[in-house]
């Protein structure tokens, strides 16, 4: 981990989130994606809001900001402003666990509800290690995320650390089309946080 | 959703209020096990902000909102022969006289219908009202069977019109091209580029309808046969609700001082991450007599510029705040009024009625026979306030509504190991017969959870431990076409009407899409007023209650002014297209019957900003854990390391200053050098800086004496 990240220079700060239900790997997506580390046991991801990780696509440094519901999905009681302001949603599910997959729809409606109408959705199937287990076909999973409109539907293991950061990637790859084809103006500097560098995000173009 | 909770936690808090969810927040920070419930399917309770539609919903089903349709619950198995339970309150809304109305006819079937979907709501033209009168057994089936749709439990009540397809229309219309591509959730971005266009639009509406009454004068009977020249003065029903999901109207407005409590609690605990805010720009008042509301001067820059206030008054204004900014230094100069009225300390000080008025109503925002000592240090929390976060402002707003503020303390909460259930109604308290004291509660699936302490919102009492229900707040929120005083730019405008005749004192903020409170070329205005009535049973019209605020700020409901097209009426106001009205009600804690480790958390009241809640949350912390600090910094991320046995908190960030925080002003506007001063001048008033030379020396020399 490079204790400097948070100062380096980028080009687009893209803030996600991550949602789907409990156990279907969401912590651990972030934590291999974050520091390639894959731990076992959940039991203490006390105190864990978000992670910051930066890229590079097409030439042009990208900041993720990766946000974890914080335990909250458990009785689906994510707040409304989990969701404000968030350039992309990764929804993921559990292979082997149909109730996982099933429940996609529900996190897609939230999704259409609380999110702006143009934010990126990318959809995972976690654990696709456990091919033993899986409950799902690769074609019922892809058809429901047509059916969404995500970006892509993409298989992961965040202990084998299948696709993870190609996940990412790609959800950067397409906020940064996006974005880089618009033509944003400096935003009038009415907005604020009250203190913290690390408020909601905004990209600047360069 | 009734999936089974721990057993057992160390708090056990019911409702997700501000102060409930500040207290979460902080119990969770330093460790404690905390269960956070709400029977509600939304986070806030009276705090909580709502879409139009939701908010239509709740003000005609406040009685039957909280229906309960669990099995019924076998006490005797759960309550042993040592305990005793307490019932929770069967009724747990504290809204009553709720109404709503909209004003917008619907759309005739001549209006050619490209690009405009239907929403699933249906109403009668002119005027909806939906109202659910607690005061009064009016069978709301009947009076209002438009737009009211039963939910279901399972539903979303912050947003359950799923099936409402929006997302294929007038959303698109404000994504001008080149900006089409717009990073979504910016709303700033958005707001630049909207600004122009809402202008814009405001311009070729105006023109459209001047033509359109040139247009009624020539011709009336072409019209039918020539809908495309016919453009009505509002927009209609339909197009109205298209955007519903963009209003975000709270149940209790209020803005925060810029020194506040909350402001400093959100930098310290790092909560402010989860938020971003808007500054209130400017400060409106009617002077008595007038009827037109006028800028109030608050910072030195606004004296200087202020066209409303004479050069001799500017002078006296500024020497007057510089002292309050200051009073604790200057003894002798209040001394023989501190136990009388506040105005007669402000005459003393030769200052003007209309600089009274100022001083009074918008800087102190107290009344007339507030006592001196109280005035003064109200007037210096808002100097204090003054240019923390911009040079003229000292109040800010959260973006989104005052239901964010709630949700990013739950967020904390979470963060640090919160279990949240929303959806989840206790039905009563378990407590020790013996101790008194509170082992658990029962929730409505039967299940009995443990606690040491019970954090309650004050409408989840148990009945025996309550003494009385009072109207708290009676309140109006206006959805209008333009701003209540027109300027360049969006504004965002904290208002006092002083109290006229029998007409009480209105507290109104307006803001609009600036602030994401509603979609553009809209306003939200939030009027309140304390409750005259003293019989709480009496059925009070709160049209008529704010009838002289509205007369004062709108031109009129928009179905009066269709009807009216041709009058000439104030084009200038506003014209209100929705409106709701209701009271909040609060009810008194009967200590006695409360046991020992229960806490009553207050409802949001008449007060404008957060300290009442943020002191309450304080107070029963400290109670809870004697020596824990109060929502320490929560780290940064990159201050967690990670191993393979997962996460770790580098530092609790208690030993860390924040590195970044903004730099602050000082002490205020007005404990500033003279040179900020200079800065600040305009070049338009130089003549005037000049004149007013003694000012600035006033100023410096003020700052000189407590240097």
């Amino acid at each position: 981990m490079n204790p400097n990240n948070d100062t380096e220079p980028y080009d687009y700060l893209f803030k996600i989130v991550l949602i789907g239900d409990a156990g279907v790997g969401k912590t651990c997506i972030v934590q291999r994606f974050k520091s390639g580390v894959w731990v076992e046991s959940q039991a203490s991801t006390i105190g864990v809001d978000f992670c910051m990780k930066s890229c590079e696509v097409n030439g042009k440094k990208i900041k993720l900001q990766v946000w974890d519901t914080a335990g909250q999905e458990r009785f689906r009681t994510i707040t409304q402003s989990y969701y404000r302001s968030a350039n992309g949603v990764v929804c993921a599910f559990d292979l082997t666990r149909q109730s996982t997959f099933l429940n996609v729809e529900k996190w897609m409606n939230d999704v259409s509800k609380f999110c702006e109408e143009n934010v990126s959705k990318l959809l995972i199937g976690n654990k696709c290690d456990l091919t033993e287990e899986r409950a799902v076909s690769r074609e019922e999973c892809a058809k429901v995320g047509s059916y969404y409109s995500v970006v892509d539907y993409i298989e992961t293991s965040a202990k084998d650390n299948t696709n993870i950061e190609a996940s990412f990637i790609k959800l950067a790859t397409v906020l940064l089309e996006k974005h880089s084809s618009s033509n944003l103006q400096q935003e009038p500097n009415t907005v604020f946080g009250l203190g913290s560098r690390t408020k909601p995000v905004k990209s600047t173009c360069c | 959703m009734d999936e089974v909770l721990p057993e057992e936690f160390d708090v056990i808090l019911i409702g997700t209020g501000l102060p409930e969810s500040v207290l979460s927040g902080a119990l969770s920070r330093i460790g404690k096990n905390v269960l956070h419930v709400d029977s509600n399917e939304y986070y806030g309770g009276s705090w909580a902000s709502f879409n139009i539609k939701t908010f239509d919903k709740l003000m005609s089903e406040t009685q039957m909102h909280q229906e309960d349709n669990s099995n019924p619950v076998n006490l005797e198995a759960l309550i042993s022969e040592d305990e005793e339970f307490l019932l929770m309150s069967a009724s747990q809304q504290n809204l009553s006289n709720c109404q709503s109305y909209c004003y917008l006819s619907k759309q005739p079937d001549w209006v050619v219908a490209t690009n405009v979907v239907e929403p699933n709501v249906v109403a009668e033209p002119d005027e909806v009202e939906i109202s659910d009168d607690k005061d009064s057994p009016v069978d709301v089936a009947t009076t209002a069977p438009t737009m009211v749709q039963k939910h279901s439990d399972t539903e979303d009540l912050s947003c359950r019109d799923v099936d409402f397809e929006e997302r294929n229309n007038s959303d698109n219309d404000n994504e001008k091209p080149g900006v089409s591509d717009k990073q979504s959730g910016d709303p700033a971005k958005e707001k630049s580029t909207d600004n122009d266009s809402r202008n814009g639009q405001v311009d070729a509406f105006n023109n459209a309808t001047s033509e359109e009454k040139l247009e009624n004068a020539s011709d009336q009977s072409s019209q039918a046969d020539l809908p495309h020249k016919e453009t009505p003065l509002f927009p209609f029903y339909e197009k109205f609700y298209e955007n519903w999901r963009r209003f975000n109207l709270d149940l209790s407005p209020k803005v925060m001082f810029s020194r506040g409590q909350l402001v400093e609690l959100l930098i310290q605990s790092n909560v402010c991450r989860y938020l971003e805010f808007r500054n209130v720009t400017r400060t409106l008042t009617v002077l008595s007599g007038e009827n037109r509301l006028q800028p109030v001067p608050c910072s030195r820059a606004d004296v200087f510029k202020s066209k409303f206030v004479t050069v001799v008054e500017k002078r006296i204004l500024m020497r007057f705040l510089t002292l309050c900014a200051n009073f604790e230094q200057h003894p002798q100069e209040y001394e023989a009024y501190k136990d009388r009225p506040f105005q007669d300390f402000l005459q003393s000080k030769h200052l003007s009625t209309k600089v009274q008025h100022f001083i009074i109503h918008s800087i102190a925002m107290v009344s007339e026979q507030t006592s001196t000592m109280e005035g003064l240090h109200a007037t210096q929390k808002f100097l204090k306030s003054l240019g923390r976060y911009g040079s003229s402002h000292a109040f800010l707003c959260p973006m989104y509504g005052v239901g964010e503020l709630p949700q990013a303390f739950s967020r904390l909460s979470a963060v640090f190991g919160g279990t949240f259930c929303l959806r989840r109604r206790v039905i009563g308290i378990v407590a020790d017969k013996t101790s008194r004291a509170v082992k658990g509660v029962i929730d409505s699936t039967g299940q009995k959870i443990k606690c040491q302490h019970l954090v309650l919102d004050e409408s989840h009492l148990p009945d025996i431990c309550r003494s009385g229900f009072k109207r708290e707040v009676s309140r109006a929120i206006y959805v209008t076409d333009k701003s209540v005083s027109p300027s360049e730019t969006e504004e965002v405008s904290l208002i006092t009407l002083p109290p006229v005749g029998n007409f009480p004192l209105y507290r109104v903020i307006e803001a609009g899409p600036l602030c994401c409170l509603s979609p553009n070329n809209y306003y939200v205005v939030h009027a309140l007023t304390k409750p005259s009535c003293v019989d709480e049973n009496a059925i009070v019209d709160l049209k008529e209650t704010f009838h002289s605020a509205e007369k004062t700020m709108f031109a009129g409901t928009a179905a009066e002014l269709e009807i009216a097209n041709n009058n000439e009426s104030d084009k200038q106001k506003p014209a209100v297209l929705w409106a709701a009205y209701f009271n909040m009600m609060s009810c008194g804690v009967n200590n006695d019957s409360l046991p020992g480790n229960v806490y009553v958390m207050s409802s949001p009241g008449f007060e404008l900003g957060f300290d009442k809640a943020m002191n309450e949350a304080r107070r029963t912390f400290e109670i809870i854990c004697p020596d824990e600090e109060f929502l320490p910094r929560a780290p940064e991320p990159e201050e967690i390391v990670f191993d393979d046995e997962g996460y770790k908190s580098e530092n609790n960030g208690n030993s860390r200053e924040n590195p970044n925080e903004q730099p602050e002003a000082g002490n205020g506007d007005y404990m500033e050098t003279e040179e900020d001063l200079q800065e600040e001048e305009e070049p338009d008033v130089q003549g005037l800086i000049d004149q007013e030379q003694g000012v600035g020396d006033h100023v410096s020399d003020g700052n000189g004496d407590n240097a």
